[in-house]
């Protein structure tokens, strides 16, 4: 296993497999940035041109583009409020408002330099794991599937800054959303409303970008300010700052990426989760739970972590089972078998591949490093973005929203669905409802819902007395519970 | 057009033919590829049949199972299978059924001698394995517990390896390019079946379900679920393209699948090319589907639900 581990590093070094990497690595920046184009999509668009590639250049190739995809997305939804993919959203919660306080650059810092950490937290996870990926993996079945969206959907709780009862409709609200289109255990339409558009379910690309996209655009308008609202007064609190943070709460940037490789593990559960958990954790780890949602930049370096290192941690379904943990990865794997890469034991048996799951191992340690690095340098420019007028930033921010939306699907249906969703997000703004759970409750109600659906299906109610399942009850239990605790302590603190 | 988003397999087939067949055609003209997914194929469907121009400048790919939604009389269809520019077929499929050989079951009778049904996992009912479970149902008086809402195909062979679904149905090319470690022994399934009226020369050995059957009625219906097979990867364009443009893209294609550039990238991608049918074939087959007897469709309706 030993050699397979640097066989892999110096295969990764070598030249044409690291000069494919950084092309990789350009390729994703620019995707990475452009919300609504995902890297599902251009890797997708990609996969001809590996066909001459040797199995570890492609890897560089596609791991370089897809690692730096999710490192950059937080670029956007820090910047504009609008996420360069949908696993990138939780970032925009306090990001944003640390924009319009005028610590652009030190938020930017601390989710770039987050992100490094939980690559690398991800890349150890699936280095670390391959011995023991296939039992680890199967222990999971549908059951404890649901029991983590369950737990998922109770770190709600966290999320409603100001008013839990908020915070819940609004979840219930994105449950129902998530309802829409056919139901897949009787193929009936649900609230399709006669709309063939509708039979998958809303589109969530169009859903996240104008509910959180369109407020900001319209917000920037009527107030005509610039991104940063604070004037040239204001102290430029600057890159170097947000990765002193990271280092400060390293603590809180370990637990998260542990957390975002270990979600990333269970198929389908992926970027959506992954983030929401690792923004609930860290509320709900902090004494003083009323800065976030205003610009606590540890409401940046969860999110920032947890969107790395669930890269990690998919690849290990992706690779051991050929289960992809999502979009991208099923478009990996379609790469994979192209480069006669057989998913299964032999990618994690050192007599035969194991040497290339290294070499994705290191990509990403490697390809990580280098992008939030060249980031690093650029980044005090790319915070000048906010202090240019309104005026200049709306046309081209607005453009951006609904190219992005258009863009996933080609269907006309998503420019429609951006404004309906635009004109919800800015309703919801206004009368200060939190947009975070509707996001939270549209990701996670279809996997809740199959998962419990197969559950029954097929254990009856035997499925509620599985050894980890009941882990899970209990963990929810205590989510729930844990900030009424917390107040109540709080309380007899102040009364002491 | 591809019903689908980019990533999948009719993407991947698509994608491979706009690679290679323009140099068939006079002035060798790009393809440009756009994705247009949603309502399993079906919103492609109908902008292939109603919106795109029959001027031989637009086709794409659905999904093989289409038909299945007309013959339902689904309202939101807007397409006629029959009337369609078949431009012709990549491959055709065999679909397996594999059961855990935990359970001991390599034969339909096995199968009728278990004390509890098996559990048959799946995304939804009314896709091809489910309509071959549901035919198996039906005509050969088995009985299945369906375990459904599984994402794709990857997530219930995922399921299967666990032990969490006993018996899944799924293409046998996959099997072997995808999995090839389940038929390693000690195996982890047993094929129980192949769907079809006969065996498919890549698969001698196993009972195809045609011959299983024995009324004229339940052949029928074997051929029209298997029809989607033999159209695996369907390409089509407007109806009403003039007859010489069709006839140029017809001979395009043919020649296309047959060019040594297209069966080599095709090899690498582990696209397989078996047996694809030519564009009047298909035409002809999409024909007769349409044209099933009202019987024959009132028995295949039974195939989308589940049993009452």
């Amino acid at each position: 296993m030993f050699e397979a581990f640097i066989s892999g590093l110096t295969q990764v070094l070598s030249f044409p497999a690291f000069a494919f990497m950084m092309l990789g690595m350009g390729v994703g920046f620019v995707v990475g940035i452009l919300p609504g184009l995902g890297g599902a999509t251009a890797i997708a668009l990609m996969l001809p041109f590996i066909y001459p590639m040797s199995p570890v250049e492609a890897v560089a190739f596609l791991l370089g583009m897809h690692s730096v995809c999710a490192t950059t997305g937080d670029i956007t939804s820090i910047l504009f409020a609008i996420p360069g993919e949908p696993s990138c959203v939780a970032t925009i919660l306090d990001g944003h408002p640390m924009v319009k306080k005028g610590e652009a650059g030190r938020a930017l810092g601390a989710a770039l330099f987050s992100s490094l950490l939980g690559a690398w937290v991800g890349a150890f996870t699936l280095a670390a794991a391959m011995p023991i990926v296939r039992p680890l993996v199967m222990a999971f079945g549908s059951p404890e599937f649901f029991m983590i969206v369950f737990v998922g959907i109770t770190f709600m709780s966290s999320l409603g800054g100001g008013s839990m009862v908020k915070a819940f409709a609004a979840a219930a609200l994105g449950l129902l959303i998530s309802m829409v289109g056919c139901s897949p255990h009787t193929g009936t339409l649900r609230y399709a409303l006669g709309q063939l558009y509708l039979w998958e379910g809303v589109p969530l690309i169009p859903l996240v970008v104008g509910l959180f996209g369109i407020p900001e655009v319209v917000e920037m308008a009527v107030k005509g300010t610039s991104l940063a609202e604070v004037g040239p007064m204001g102290k430029v609190v600057g890159v170097m700052e947000g990765i002193k943070d990271t280092i400060r709460h390293w603590g809180l940037v370990v637990r998260c990426s542990i957390l975002g490789a270990l979600i990333g593990i269970i198929p389908g559960l992926g970027g959506g989760v992954a983030q929401f958990v690792a923004y609930g954790h860290a509320v709900q780890s902090s004494p003083d739970k009323e800065r976030f949602g205003k610009g606590a930049v540890e409401g940046v370096l969860g999110p920032g972590a947890a969107n790395n290192s669930k890269e990690g941690g998919a690849l290990i379904p992706t690779v051991a089972f050929g289960v992809p943990a999502g979009a991208t990865m099923a478009i990996l794997l379609g790469a994979f078998l192209i480069m006669g890469l057989v998913p299964g034991p032999d990618m994690v048996d050192p007599e035969k591949h194991a040497d290339i799951t290294f070499s994705m191992v290191w990509t990403l340690v490697i390809a990580n490093f280098i992008c939030v690095g060249i980031a690093l340098l650029f980044l005090n420019q790319i915070v000048k973005i906010t202090r240019i007028k309104g005026t200049i930033l709306i046309p081209f921010i607005t453009l951006l929203i609904f190219l992005g939306a258009y863009a996933n699907d080609n269907n006309f249906g998503d420019i429609i669905s951006v404004m309906i969703f635009g004109l919800l997000g800015w309703a919801m703004v206004k009368w200060d409802w939190p947009r975070a759970p509707l996001i939270l409750g549209v990701i996670l109600g279809s996997l809740a819902e199959n998962n419990l659906y197969i559950s029954t299906a097929r254990y009856g109610a035997t499925w509620l007395g599985r050894p980890i399942v009941i882990i899970l009850i209990v963990i929810s239990i205590l989510v729930i519970f844990y900030p009424f605790w917390q107040e109540r302590r709080q309380k007899q603190k102040k009364v002491a | 057009m591809v019903g689908y988003s980019p990533g999948g397999g009719y993407d991947a087939y698509a994608r491979l033919l706009a690679r290679h067949m323009g140099k068939y055609i006079p002035g060798n003209p790009t393809f440009v590829v756009q994705n247009r997914p949603g309502a399993s194929s079906l919103i492609a469907g109908n902008h292939i049949y109603s919106v795109a121009k029959p001027d031989g400048l637009t086709f794409g790919t659905v999904v093989r199972e289409l038909y299945t939604r007309q013959l339902a009389k689904e309202p939101e269809v807007k397409c006629d299978w029959a009337k369609f520019s078949w431009i012709g077929s990549a491959t055709s499929e065999v679909y397996v059924v594999m059961a855990r050989a935990a359970k001991g079951v390599r034969n339909v009778e096995d199968i009728k001698k278990l004390p509890q049904p098996l559990f048959w996992g799946e995304t939804v009912m009314g896709v091809g394995p489910t309509l071959l479970a549901r035919a198996m149902e039906d005509t050969l008086g088995l009985e299945f517990k369906f375990v459904l809402g599984y994402g794709s195909s990857a997530d219930y062979a995922m399921a299967m390896e666990r032990g969490e679904i006993d018996i899944m149905g799924g293409s046998w090319g996959t099997l072997i390019a995808q999995r090839p470690h389940w038929l390693k022994e000690p195996r982890l399934v047993n094929i129980i079946m192949q769907g079809g009226i006969k065996r498919s020369p890549h698969l001698t050995d196993v009972p195809a379900l045609g011959e299983l059957v024995t009324s004229e009625k339940d052949k029928r219906l074997v051929l029209l679920i298997d029809a989607g097979n033999q159209t695996a990867r369907p390409f089509i364009g407007p109806p009403g393209i003039p007859q010489d443009q069709l006839n140029l893209l017809r001979r395009a294609f043919d020649s296309a699948l047959k060019d040594p550039a297209l069966l080599s990238d095709a090899k690498k991608s582990k696209l397989a090319i078996d047996d694809p049918l030519t564009g009047e074939d298909c035409a002809k087959l999409a024909k007769e589907i349409v044209n099933v007897s009202p019987d024959d469709v009132t028995a295949y309706q039974k195939l989308l639900t589940q049993k009452k």
